[in-house]
């Protein structure tokens, strides 16, 4: 065990799948010589060298295609897209590339790579820098898309991405990047698909990912000097998603809160909704409520960028009205 | 005009009495002709008994828990006037056709009793199909209750019920008209319907039930991991009736509530505090498996007096136990994963046919009692296969005249544990018998178990 | 690099060309037939550039292609029956009928794939070619792409980054005039696309894309290149279509005297001129009623091949299975 930041707990994974492995290689805009905009690839270029670790031109549609494509002809790329907000761009190659020929080429390729990028608000990043699009993503066939919350998860889940047979988009928080934690040392892998429960409890069950999660923690403990207790699950996994462990939340405590960065609308929190209606249905003694951005651009200044994040307070309404 | 609220003549061949399970309607509450008023178990099934008309509710003469005879009154119904239907009420024709379907060809009765369930997903209110059965059997052809009640409900606009509560309701044969709702929302929720019955016991709030009577010390069962009630019923046929049977749902099992439980003192804490809550002070007891090791600390345990302990291919005296059939059992979520656990059950695989399997399964088909139990199970058996206890120092110290009954081929808890102990139990090897001699060799066990508590009296 | 190939490899150029145009001209009766489902993009006239190119590559080096590319899967030794199973939909097709006409692939022949995103072609090979630069294969990946397509800005960043990289990808540009209905001239003010290379630091070259060997020699070089470490070339073939944009065509933005002019200079027929004197037109002849032979035969065969039974992706897991 060592106490070590997220960030550097994903530095920890890449640098021990590197060398596990010759055919891994990173790419992406200021990861080599600089070592990231969020020092995640710090220290890498210098290890294994200009050939396997490159900084790219800014081109994030081509990148996105070519790891797609250096996927399918015997390597494993990690992209790191800098921005979520950036996805729109990769989108093609992730919708109309990645997520159809293991389908439609009858199972003649397969795509292992990994697309790291990060999103969230609250750092006053304005409204292009701010965005999660978990549901954009999540909604895509093929793909698998995680979301750690933790530093001992960060490394577990990109050890457990880069492995994996399929591609998988790695979706990091900008305020995580300095969360430091106890981090299991050596070769430590996160099963992807299963959730944890981070906080016990029987009275509400509060499902989030990301930075969500430590939002729900402190909900938690808002409600739980009301005598109000509260589960919370960290679903790690969007996609696919841990449906047991859900099933198994709602049939304890009845009431669900959903948690997500994302807009409201068609969001992430709406897919779960959904699939608690079809498979808890007769659990619920409330509706399923959902936390979630309002439909709008992220605003700059801080009072009004704090207003539409959803945070514990918001959470423990949510709580509050599902209990009511 | 008052009329007598009876126990059906025909709830099942080798039965001349039935149990109360449940109460739907209290004292003085108005009710609705076809209103299901009570729910008793026979051998073979669960019958509802409704109101063959309209009135308020008189006297209940027999309570929850107990014994009724056959063509007994359970309880008095104010009727209208005027609104009086025949007395052979649909509740009886019900049970002709329940008793007909369980005592036709064995394998469609329980079929069709299999069947039933899983629309009315209720787990709770099961017997045994047969002498053979060693699960419980599901309602057999019994109305929806809420069903029912809502068909005579006023059109009034539909009332808001949560998912939850509709199905809780629904189980627990709940007329949801006159519930209000507490939620600002309108909607009636879990917390507004007539505490469970597992509530409202007090103290422990372990499920319990009494068979039988006479004079003597009560005979108290505890199932094991995984068990109920209802799997002592093939025992209860052969044994002497000069006392009574006080049969006990461990805590997460058949209808006791759901517990965390973090040792096997809990539970014999939980029993111990159930019985003295019922007055059972001074009891005989047997214990199966996991039950058989609660009996042995509720017996050591001195709040209640012990007179004679009978076990049961007991677990806490020795280490090894077979691990893979707990989680696999408690795990199992449908038929076909099931089987091969009960089969192991067993000495003769034969025993355990589809139907058997198929009730079995149904008394376990609450998934949330079933996480309980492996919960429970982790718990309780830290690592794959060891108990936290051992029992024999426990044992040991015992004074009461005691019995183990162990089969010679039982596959999860091995007999040999019964070995190199201090000579003052009796051991019985049952050759040609499993894991559940209760089961697989009633009459001899039946027998034993006489034979101790005579000597204990 | 300019000594002729064997009379056997352009022969056996010459025999794909007639296999490709005969499947198109399959494919053109089906449809009117009413035997085909959805457009079909037919490339009589570019085959040139389609066989001459992939001759040049082994077994190993890959292929991305467009959504006009059979003579692309012919010239990288697919075969006609598969092809055409796959185009109706069938079992037996490359893809067990889940790809159709535009997306065939096959693995085993580095042919990863079809591809209906005007432009993605590029990238991909540009992919590959690194992936290929990082394990040290020496294979090259080539990818052909059309004139609409080289206005992407996938075609931009791929091109800029493959020499920066020094990645071993070919850019074949089959120049055919027109995006869609769209004549080249109102999308680009540029008439050869091939200045466009030294724009990246890419060496260019423009070839008559109707001439089969001239195709061949371009490509022979470019891959040299590639495989020898240095880097991309762009090579701009200019040729033209003679059968409109798909089966969905509704013409009349093609000019009749245009498409007169580069019937005259069909690729078939140069290749036949150019071939006759030193194999004789018997021999040729023969050639091309074996051909015509064999894709009626596959084209017999599957048709009657049987369709696929429904399963669903098992790949595209929404919940785990993980307990």
């Amino acid at each position: 065990m060592a106490l070590m930041r997220y960030a550097e707990a994903l530095n920890a994974a890449l640098r021990e799948e590197m060398a596990r492995d010759p055919n891994v290689f990173l790419f992406g805009e200021d990861i080599a010589t600089y070592g990231g905009v969020f020092k995640v690839t710090k220290g890498l270029l210098e290890e294994f060298g200009a050939a396997r670790v490159r900084d790219t031109p800014i081109s994030e549609q081509t990148l996105a295609a070519m790891a797609v494509s250096a996927a399918m002809t015997g390597t494993r790329p990690v992209l790191e897209i800098m921005y979520a907000d950036f996805m729109p761009l990769v989108l093609d190659a992730l919708i109309n590339q990645a997520s159809v020929y293991e389908y439609i080429w009858a199972g003649q390729v397969q795509m292992p790579f990994v697309l790291r990028t990060q999103g969230g608000g609250g750092a006053g990043a304005g409204a292009q820098h701010s965005k999660s699009l978990d549901a954009l993503i999540a909604h895509i066939p093929g793909l698998k898309v995680v979301a750690p919350a933790n530093p001992a998860d960060a490394k577990g889940l990109l050890k457990a991405a880069i492995r994996d047979a399929q591609p998988v988009v790695f979706l990091e928080h900008k305020l995580l990047y300095n969360m430091r934690d106890e981090v299991p040392d050596g070769d430590y892998v996160v099963e992807i698909g299963k959730a944890r429960c981070v906080r016990e409890g029987g009275d509400v069950s509060l499902f989030a990912t990301s930075r969500m999660v430590v939002e729900c923690l402190k909900a938690a403990e808002l409600l739980a000097a009301e005598g109000v207790s509260a589960e919370v699950i960290d679903l790690r996994s969007l996609r696919p998603l841990d449906l047991n462990a859900i099933k198994r939340s709602v049939a304890k405590t009845h009431h669900a809160v959903v948690v997500n960065e994302g807009w409201r609308f068609c969001g992430y929190a709406a897919e779960l909704s959904a699939t608690i209606m079809d498979h808890a249905f007769d659990e619920l003694d409330a509706p399923v409520q959902r936390v979630a951005m309002p439909d709008m651009a992220v605003p700059y200044s801080e009072p009004l960028e704090m207003a539409v994040l959803p945070n514990a307070q918001k959470i423990a309404a949510a709580a509050r009205k599902a209990l009511a | 005009m008052l009329i007598d609220i009876c126990v059906p003549a025909s709830g099942g061949e080798y039965m001349d009495a039935v149990v109360v399970v449940q109460w739907c309607v209290a004292t003085g509450q108005p009710v609705k002709a076809g209103q299901t008023l009570v729910v008793v178990e026979t051998a073979k099934t669960s019958i509802d008994i409704d109101a063959p008309a309209g009135g308020v509710m008189g006297d209940i003469l027999v309570r929850e828990g107990t014994e009724a005879p056959i063509g007994g009154v359970l309880a008095r119904l104010m009727a209208e006037e005027g609104g009086v239907a025949a007395l052979s009420s649909p509740a009886t024709s019900e049970a002709v056709d329940a008793g007909a379907a369980a005592t036709g060809a064995a394998a469609a009765g329980a079929a069709a009793a299999a069947a039933a369930p899983a629309h009315a997903a209720a787990p709770a209110a099961a017997e045994s199909a047969s002498a053979q059965s060693a699960g419980k059997t599901a309602r057999a052809d019994a109305p929806d209750p809420a069903d029912a009640t809502a068909a005579s409900a006023p059109a009034a606009g539909r009332q808001a019920v949560s998912p939850a509560a509709r199905k809780a309701a629904r189980e627990r044969g709940l007329d949801l008209t006159g519930v209000k709702a507490s939620s600002p929302t309108g909607r009636i929720k879990l917390r507004d319907l007539p505490p469970a019955r597992a509530a409202s016991q007090p103290d422990s709030g372990l499920y319990l039930q009494r068979r039988g009577g006479g004079l003597g010390d009560p005979i108290v069962f505890i199932h094991g991991f995984g068990g109920d009630t209802v799997s002592w019923t093939p025992l209860l046929a052969f044994l002497n009736a000069d006392r009574p049977a006080v049969l006990l749902d461990l805590p997460s099992h058949g209808r006791s509530a759901r517990r965390k439980v973090q040792s096997v003192q809990d539970l014999a804490d939980c029993v111990a505090a159930t019985l003295h809550a019922q007055g059972l002070d001074k009891v005989h007891l047997v214990g199966h498996s996991l039950g058989g090791a609660v009996a042995m600390l509720v017996a050591a345990d001195g709040s209640i007096d012990v007179r004679s302990l009978a076990l049961l291919a007991p677990a806490g005296l020795g280490r090894d136990v077979n691990g893979g059939f707990i989680r696999g059992f408690a795990q199992a979520a449908d038929v076909l994963a099931l089987t091969p656990w009960l089969r192991m059950l067993v000495a003769d695989t034969g025993l355990i046919d589809d139907t058997i399997a198929a009730l079995a399964m149904e008394a376990r088909a609450d998934p949330a009692l079933r996480q309980a139990q492996q919960d429970m199970a982790e718990a309780l058996f830290a690592g794959a296969s060891t108990l936290p206890h051992d029992l024999r120092d426990v044992l040991m110290s015992l004074d009461m005249p005691r019995k183990i009954i162990w089969g010679e081929l039982d596959r999860i808890i091995p007999w040999r544990h019964a070995l190199g102990l201090d000579g003052a139990s009796a051991l019985h090897l049952l050759p040609g018998v499993g894991h559940v001699p209760q089961f697989e060799a009633a009459q001899r066990v039946a027998d034993l178990i006489d034979e101790l508590v005579r000597s204990a009296s | 690099m300019s000594n002729l190939p064997s009379l056997e490899l352009r022969l056996e150029m010459h025999r794909r060309m007639i296999l490709t145009r005969r499947l198109e001209e399959s494919l053109g009766e089906l449809h009117k037939a009413g035997k085909t489902r959805g457009p079909i993009h037919r490339c009589d006239g570019q085959e040139a550039i389609g066989i001459g190119a992939t001759a040049a590559l082994t077994r190993t080096d890959c292929v991305t292609s467009t959504h006009r590319g059979h003579a692309h899967y012919i010239g990288k030794g697919l075969e006609p029956r598969r092809i055409m199973a796959e185009i109706m939909g069938r079992e037996t097709g490359y893809c067990r009928g889940r790809a159709g006409h535009m997306l065939v692939a096959d693995a085993t022949r580095g042919l990863i794939g079809g591809n209906a995103i005007v432009g993605a072609s590029i990238p991909a090979a540009t992919g590959m070619a690194l992936s290929f630069q990082i394990q040290g294969r020496k294979d090259v990946a080539m990818c052909f792409f059309g004139d609409g397509a080289a206005q992407t800005g996938i075609c931009h960043e791929s091109m800029n980054i493959a020499a920066l990289w020094k990645l071993p990808v070919v850019f074949m540009l089959e120049h055919n005039h027109y995006g869609l209905t769209a004549h080249h001239s109102a999308q680009s003010s540029i008439e050869d696309l091939s200045v466009r290379g030294a724009g990246y630091g890419i060496p260019s070259v423009m070839v008559d894309g109707n001439d089969v060997l001239a195709v061949y020699q371009a490509a022979a070089q470019a891959v040299e290149r590639a495989r020898a470490g240095g880097g991309p070339t762009l090579i701009e073939a200019k040729t033209y279509r003679v059968e409109g944009f798909s089966t969905s065509d509704m013409g009349g933005y093609q000019d009749a005297q245009e498409i007169a002019r580069w019937r005259e200079r069909d690729p078939i027929r140069v290749s036949f001129e150019q071939l006759k004197k030193e194999a004789g037109e018997a021999r040729l002849l023969e050639i091309d009623r074996q051909a015509t032979e064999d894709i009626r035969h596959a084209v017999d065969t599957a048709l009657s091949d049987p369709y696929p039974e429904f399963e669903v992706f098992a790949g595209s897991l929404a919940y785990s299975e993980v307990c």
